[in-house]
């Protein structure tokens, strides 16, 4: 207890602050990309953070730089992204700092990652038994018989009948939801504390996206797990979320509970999300978000979403906006708050 | 579910099999003349090495003067040669050595060329540059002068002719295997992989080569048809393996002084060894490569 104590009070004089609830907290990440000119931060500045046990949806259209947030958490992103600055504390450790071996116990051990693709996300050559087996084999340090008697039981949990039977199959022979359910297998095998899960579904039909997200809802709490997921589709933020973060061209533009967010939306951005989803609460009409995100809001320095805003105003243009709390947990990165 | 269904429907994304080929091929195999006569061709040779003592009653380096230059007959199958040496105990023989060279030759420059193509397709970067700029200027020679001039300058030994072709022949695996690892190398798995913290040379060894050995296996196939000629064309050049020992190249370099009188089987025989030999490792290679590429 007293090292602990001390250990906080070191965090908190170093200038991190930290709650024994607080599991990963991602502060000021930058990543940049090479551009025609120089590089591009695709993502900039970016800090949120994620409890113990919590699910915290990630979300903003296609190039808002979320699974590149999500790979540098895992410590996986490549060249030609380069992490710029900015840390990542893992349960008050900095992935950053860790050597490559040492992340390599991290992976799969507390954090892992379920990837978009499932189908191609399996070894072609490797029998789908072998290939759950792996991280026991990695991070528990059991025989290969033990560890397929495992995956055996893994299969079952996430639902796959003949679990024996698919133990030997390949991936070829799994259909897509299917080998989503073997990838979540994989991922949760050693329990990690957080599940990262990278649009999960796209490529599955819609039944099947409901199936899987039953799925990672009930390992989540099988396994006490905290859940970063990322993904496009606002209902499903609304159903397994506690609060979200809304991404744009790399910022952070809201962050908040679900809660607050679907109630009191605050920025532009998040609203205009919230009126392109069909809702069967409200009749009001649905405004498509339209085009994406334009190239030119990368090189912007001040709001990046001001070429799209409704309510753009000068200093929009001008600077980059200070984030602002409208409520208790709930924060917004908008010109329409400014503390005069 | 329906798995049966989705494994017939291609996947772009999904990579080709190596060794499917071996439970699934034999149906769609039927049929190809040219594969089973080539197997066959092959399969007789490698029996013939095998069994080479069982199957000639003959030493095959005694000489025998007064039976020289001794046609075709029912004592001396193939004749025997100018040192009344029996030609089909020498034949024999020969396949022995040439197989085992030719199968050196390529399991030389598959390991090391595919581990070194692996390798630099993955890591990339400075060591990538430097091995593509070697290989570069080893394939700037035809590979069969390279191995003459290697063989030259090593000496005369068999090991040096294994060495002196197999390198000849490494950089074809270097680049296969690198182009193939460039297309696998950030395919979803590796980084799934990774995501449950398998470390990149474990990736590299479990992961990846096994998806992108494929064409150099269908090379490998090839190779061996070569490395027989190769190692036949350095003998009858005089280079590498050299009289008495019974080599085909060794023998036709011999036959080939009485190519004008009348002793037609001194050279023959141990020039249709090499055809045979040749014809029938391509003809597996063909049937592979058509294989692997329709799967592709």
């Amino acid at each position: 207890m007293a090292a602990r104590a001390v250990d906080q009070l070191a965090r908190r004089v170093s200038g991190h602050t930290s709650d024994a609830d607080e599991l990963l907290r991602v502060e000021h990440l930058s990543i940049s990309f090479p551009a025609r000119e120089g590089r591009v931060a695709v993502v900039d500045d970016v800090s949120f953070d994620v409890r113990r046990e919590e699910t915290v949806g990630l979300v903003g259209e296609s190039g808002s730089g979320k699974t590149v947030t999500a790979l540098a958490i895992m410590r996986l992103s490549r060249s030609p992204a380069l992490v710029e600055k900015g840390q990542i504390w893992f349960e008050g450790e900095d992935l950053q700092a860790k050597t490559e071996r040492l992340m390599c116990q991290v992976r799969g051990r507390s954090i892992s990652m379920i990837p978009q693709t499932p189908r191609s996300s399996l070894n072609p050559l490797m029998r789908v038994g072998d290939q759950i087996a792996r991280p026991f084999q990695l991070h528990q340090g059991m025989g290969r018989r033990e560890a397929r008697q495992k995956a055996r039981e893994m299969l079952r949990q996430v639902g796959i009948s003949e679990a024996q039977r698919h133990m030997r199959s390949y991936p070829h022979q799994l259909s897509g939801g299917m080998s989503q359910r073997v990838l979540i297998a994989m991922m949760v095998a050693c329990e990690p504390k957080l599940l990262i899960a990278d649009e999960p579904t796209t490529g599955l039909d819609v039944t099947i996206q409901a199936q899987i997200f039953a799925l990672i809802k009930q390992v989540q709490q099988d396994r006490r797990m905290a859940v970063l997921l990322i993904t496009h589709d606002l209902g499903v933020i609304a159903e397994l979320c506690q609060r979200m973060v809304v991404m744009y061209a790399g910022h952070v533009m809201e962050t908040g509970t679900v809660g607050c967010v679907f109630e009191k939306p605050g920025h532009p951005y998040t609203r205009m999300l919230l009126h392109s989803m069909l809702r069967i609460d409200r009749t009001a009409d649905v405004t498509p978000v339209g085009r994406g995100i334009e190239d030119i809001a990368y090189t912007m320095t001040s709001c990046r979403f001001a070429p799209r805003c409704p309510s753009v105003m000068d200093i929009c243009w001008a600077q980059k906006p200070a984030i602002v709390a409208t409520e208790p947990g709930h924060q917004v990165m908008c010109h329409l708050y400014r503390q005069e | 579910m329906t798995t049966r269904e989705l494994s017939r429907k291609p996947d772009a994304v999904v990579r080709a099999r190596p060794l499917r080929w071996v439970t699934r091929g034999a149906r769609s195999l039927r049929g190809r003349k040219l594969f089973f006569l080539s197997l066959f061709l092959v399969l007789g040779l490698l029996f013939l090495a095998v069994f080479a003592p069982l199957v000639v009653p003959y030493n095959p380096l005694k000489t025998n003067p007064e039976e020289q230059f001794l046609a075709p007959s029912r004592v001396h199958w193939m004749g025997t040669d100018q040192f009344g040496r029996d030609m089909f105990a020498r034949l024999v023989h020969a396949t022995r050595l040439d197989l085992m060279i030719s199968f050196s030759v390529v399991g030389l420059a598959l390991v090391v060329g595919s581990l070194l193509g692996a390798l630099s397709g993955y890591v990339g970067g400075m060591f990538d540059d430097v091995l593509m700029r070697v290989v570069d200027i080893l394939q700037s020679f035809p590979a069969f002068i390279l191995a003459m001039g290697m063989a030259a300058v090593l000496g005369n030994s068999i090991g040096n002719v294994i060495l002196a072709i197999g390198v000849a022949y490494t950089p074809y695996f270097v680049r296969l295997t690198r182009g193939e690892m460039l297309k696998v190398r950030h395919l979803e798995y590796a980084d799934a992989a990774r995501c449950v913290g398998v470390s990149p040379w474990r990736t590299l060894y479990y992961h990846l080569l096994p998806n992108s050995i494929t064409p150099s296996l269908v090379q490998a196939a090839l190779a061996l048809g070569w490395a027989m000629l190769d190692t036949a064309g350095l003998a009858f050049l005089g280079l590498g393996i050299r009289p008495p020992v019974p080599e085909w190249g060794v023998m036709v370099s011999e036959g080939a002084k009485n190519i004008l009188s009348v002793e037609w089987w001194t050279w023959l025989f141990p020039g249709l060894a090499i055809f045979v030999a040749v014809f029938g490792f391509n003809g597996i290679a063909d049937t592979l490569r058509a294989r692997v590429m329709r799967e592709e």
